[in-house]
């Protein structure tokens, strides 16, 4: 029989997985060459909400764990196609064609290129959803020198203790896109249209309503260009999940952060049960050490009600 | 192409252009004339009435080109299949084995520049084109860019009219699909005397009578494309207070 069990509910487990949510956040940037066009983004992110559910199987689960882009930019990089003019026919054949065309005259000299971003940041709403178990590592203080005792240690600035950590593992985490708002098309829009009216912004309105003729309707142009399909939004969601690999990048950050980087508690080792005081008796020490013990064999489970830590003292 | 950005390199002589004159080519006007008998012949290039270079081309009958085109500012670029310079009273003058034929058009265009003329000569030196006198079943094609009111004018004879080009928003993406238009040139008279084109659609004047057709611009762009002062959502206007 364990020497020490310790039971948590599953409220205080939810506020010590709330405590680590709030402290993970995110930055990333990338860019890549995808042959018509070029791509980069730009993100900052961090986690929101999430259902905490302890199981009787001795696993937690954490549904609906919302992904938050604080910012999501994603800019692409498109050469516009040589403009020309002329080439109408000056003779026709009827219903066969042409005898005679004029000559074409190019207004672009050579294809330029533009670039717009689209502030994706809000428009996008991602989750996350974890299977984990519960994992209790021992951590040796590396920065512990050699030969110090468990009192020096824990009286150092910063604590120089050994500690317990109880993580969150997880067995199978899933991450997804799953919505990207509507009016990301004419977001696209918008920001090409802005684009090209920036590269011709020297010339005369009509000569550049002129060339926004004859390229054609620019989310048309962009489409093709990019070789976007139907559904605009499947398509920046599988440009940021596959091509960049965002989501397969968040998941190893998650999956790590959880398991490794941050535990939801820390119990030290040896763990003081009664703190440094005065000394109750007369003569020296004036002061006498904290009473600490030293636990071994620490594990930890839960059911569907509470996580529970049983362990030894020696 | 990422990092910095190319900047539109604009073909400002082709938005600029406002004036357009048969007999002296810039860009986006041509002439066409053809050249029904078989031979050699030799080109005069002209700049605002100057000889600046000879070219030649032949009219074979066995030839199926239906039209060739001689580029007036970039002669020397052509891809000619042979070439030989032999020098002329100073100037350059090209052998070319370029044909086309008899049933077809030689069409004098340039790229860039303007104030371009062509004179030809048959094999015995006679002239047979001169392009700053069109003749019958000559042709010249233009395209208008800016909208605006322009007039059309034969210098020969006086005969005028009137051409309003303009830029619909709903002509977005269907600039291809704009037909040829044409004007029918006889003495005295342009057929129709008036005509509205689409910003960049073509536009033939079917010569029957001597002429040299100038265009020019002579009006601000049409409203609705120049940007006019929107009437304020609110005003304000003091009542005036009847005296009693």
């Amino acid at each position: 029989m364990a020497h020490i069990t310790i039971a948590a509910s599953e409220k205080v487990f939810k506020g010590l997985f709330e405590a680590i949510r709030d402290n993970f956040r995110f930055t990333r940037s990338d860019s890549g060459d995808f042959g018509p066009f070029n791509a980069a983004y730009s993100l900052e992110a961090h986690l929101q909400g999430g259902n905490v559910d302890l199981r009787a199987d001795n696993t937690v689960q954490i549904k609906e764990l919302d992904i938050k882009w604080d910012k999501l930019d994603l800019t692409l990089g498109i050469d516009i196609p040589e403009i020309c003019v002329g080439g109408f026919c000056i003779i026709p054949i009827p219903f066969d064609g042409c005898l005679l065309e004029a000559p074409k005259i190019c207004v672009f000299s050579a294809d330029p290129d533009i670039s717009f971003t689209l502030p994706l940041g809000g428009l996008i709403t991602s989750e996350i959803s974890v299977t984990a178990s519960l994992l209790m590592k021992y951590a040796t203080n590396t920065a512990r020198p050699s030969g110090m005792n468990d009192w020096d240690a824990q009286d150092a600035t910063p604590s120089l203790a050994n500690h317990w950590q109880l993580f969150i593992d997880p067995k199978f985490i899933d991450v997804d896109i799953f919505d990207i708002a509507d009016i990301v098309g004419d977001l696209l829009e918008k920001a090409a249209n802005a684009a090209i009216d920036n590269l011709l912004g020297f010339l005369p309105d009509w000569a550049r309503d002129l060339i926004k003729a004859i390229l054609g309707s620019v989310i048309d142009l962009i489409r093709k260009i990019l070789d976007i399909p139907d559904d605009i939004q499947e398509w920046i969601s599988n440009l940021l999940k596959v091509s960049f690999g965002i989501l397969d990048f968040i998941l190893q950050l998650v999956a790590d952060y959880l398991a490794n980087k941050y535990p939801i508690q820390l119990i030290e080792d040896p763990y003081p049960i009664l703190p440094a005081a005065n000394n109750p008796n007369p003569g020296a020490p004036l002061r006498i050490v904290p009473v600490k013990i030293p636990i071994r064999d620490l594990k930890v489970f839960n059911d569907d009600k509470e996580m529970v830590l049983q362990g030894n003292v020696g | 192409m990422w990092g910095d950005l190319m900047k539109a390199k604009i073909n400002l002589q082709a938005i600029k252009t406002t004036t357009f004159d048969s007999g002296a080519l810039g860009m986006l006007a041509m002439v066409l004339h053809k050249f029904s008998s078989a031979g050699h012949y030799r080109v005069s290039i002209l700049n605002q009435g100057n000889a600046v270079k000879y070219i030649t081309f032949n009219v074979d009958e066995k030839s199926e080109v239906t039209q060739l085109n001689i580029d007036l500012s970039q002669a020397t670029a052509l891809k000619w299949k042979a070439r030989s310079a032999v020098t002329l009273g100073g100037k350059s003058d090209e052998q070319i084995s370029q044909v086309v034929s008899p049933k077809g058009y030689v069409l004098f265009h340039a790229s860039s520049g303007f104030g371009y003329s062509v004179v030809v000569s048959d094999a015995v030196g006679k002239v047979v084109f001169d392009s700053t006198k069109l003749g019958d079943n000559d042709l010249f094609a233009l395209s208008l860019l800016e909208p605006g009111d322009y007039s059309m004018k034969n210098t020969i004879d006086s005969a005028a009219g009137e051409i309003v080009v303009s830029l619909p928003p709903e002509m977005s993406g269907q600039m291809k699909t704009l037909k040829t238009l044409y004007i029918d040139v006889s003495k005295k008279k342009l057929d129709p005397p008036r005509v509205e084109l689409i910003s960049s659609q073509g536009l033939v004047f079917r010569i029957k009578s001597i002429a040299r057709i100038l265009i020019a611009k002579k009006s601000l762009p049409q409203a609705g494309l120049a940007k006019t002062k929107p009437k304020p959502m609110i005003s304000w206007r003091k009542l005036e207070t009847g005296q009693e």
